[in-house]
């Protein structure tokens, strides 16, 4: 009968530890990881979108071949734009090659265009090509560096362009490969591009291929 | 005496319990919620159903806006509110009030020979 009060106490206890396990079951980490996963998906989902449609701009451009360069820049500059609009950023390199019609043993030009979106200045960007060089300096956020590269071919050969840049805090060396045909005319854009935002990063390196 | 000292130890434990119910559970904790995020998954979804149908390119280029919410209306939700803007840089701000509002952005790069830049913006809302 003395120990009434005790028991009191005791019950009260357990209530304590049966109300502070169930605040402790109520997982929040899990349901920020849940929530975060979703995020990510919709972000993934967002870059594939941005994926097919420059592969899209590339095919429709077909029909007017001298612009594909022009149209893969100003769509991956519109698509930097939406997403800067809404938090994300859109950075990454692309490089656009295109040769016009290859005739055997007379001399071709290649030409190439990179867009440098890669929120930073490429402090030195150098291209090569069939055994040439081109270097450039101090390529700034969101512009483009040109060269043309020359070359001879009797048959159909599978060309190699480097390209090799630098910022301040990324070097990275691509190597893109041009199929030269002999007769035809071909595009080749290499993509290089990252999505992030605030909860995390997509990003891929993919190469198109069309032939006129 | 027994008795008030009975009556003083139930206190002190009401007392325990009742702190630890108002320390624990008083403070509102504001769980992250998903729901925005899946009517923004839904909402994206439903867009790239339309597109791999190979209808939203032309929709798009012909500002058709009514075929699009035509279509949309058969793949989100009908307890859900929704409007779509196509735009090209400048996408206007929706005058739609709701303080739960969500949009999503699908891009659009044209259709077979033309090639024009276009925004499809999907607002979402309870």
């Amino acid at each position: 009968m003395g120990m009434k009060g005790q028991m009191y106490i005791i019950a009260g206890i357990i209530i304590v530890v049966v109300l502070v396990l169930l605040k402790t079951s109520l997982n929040l980490t899990r349901i920020i990881e849940d929530k975060r996963s979703l995020e990510y998906q919709l972000e993934k989902l967002e870059f594939e979108n941005l994926k097919n449609e420059e592969i899209y701009t590339l095919e429709i451009s077909y029909t007017q071949e001298k612009n594909t360069s022009d149209n893969i820049i100003s769509f991956t500059r519109f698509a930097r734009n939406s997403f800067s609009s809404r938090a994300k950023e859109l950075d990454g390199v692309i490089v656009c090659s295109y040769i016009n019609n290859v005739t055997a043993n007379e001399n071709t030009t290649l030409n190439v265009s990179v867009l440098n979106i890669l929120g930073d200045t490429m402090k030195s960007l150098n291209l090569t090509f069939n055994g040439s060089t081109q270097n450039f300096i101090d390529v700034s956020d969101n512009s483009v560096a040109k060269a043309n590269f020359t070359f001879n071919t009797s048959t159909d050969v599978n060309y190699t362009l480097s390209i090799v840049y630098e910022t301040s805090y990324e070097n990275d060396t691509e190597e893109i490969l041009i199929p030269v045909s002999v007769g035809k005319s071909k595009f080749v854009g290499f993509f290089d591009l990252r999505l992030k935002n605030d909860i995390g990063k997509v990003r891929e390196k993919f190469t198109k291929t069309i032939t006129f | 005496m027994k008795g008030q000292i009975q009556t003083l130890e139930a206190i002190i434990t009401v007392g325990i319990i009742a702190g630890v119910f108002i320390a624990f559970y008083s403070s509102r904790i504001q769980l992250p919620e998903s729901e925005s995020v899946n009517w923004k998954l839904s909402g994206f979804n439903a867009l790239k159903i339309i597109d791999q149908s190979n209808r939203l390119r032309d929709y798009v280029v012909n500002n058709n806006t009514t075929a699009i919410v035509s279509e949309l209306e058969k793949l989100i939700p009908p307890t859900l509110n929704f409007n779509i803007t196509i735009c090209e840089e400048n996408c206007p701000e929706p005058k739609i009030e709701s303080s739960k509002l969500v949009s999503v952005v699908y891009l659009i790069a044209g259709d077979i020979g033309n090639f024009t830049k276009r925004q499809v913006v999907l607002y979402i809302w309870e």
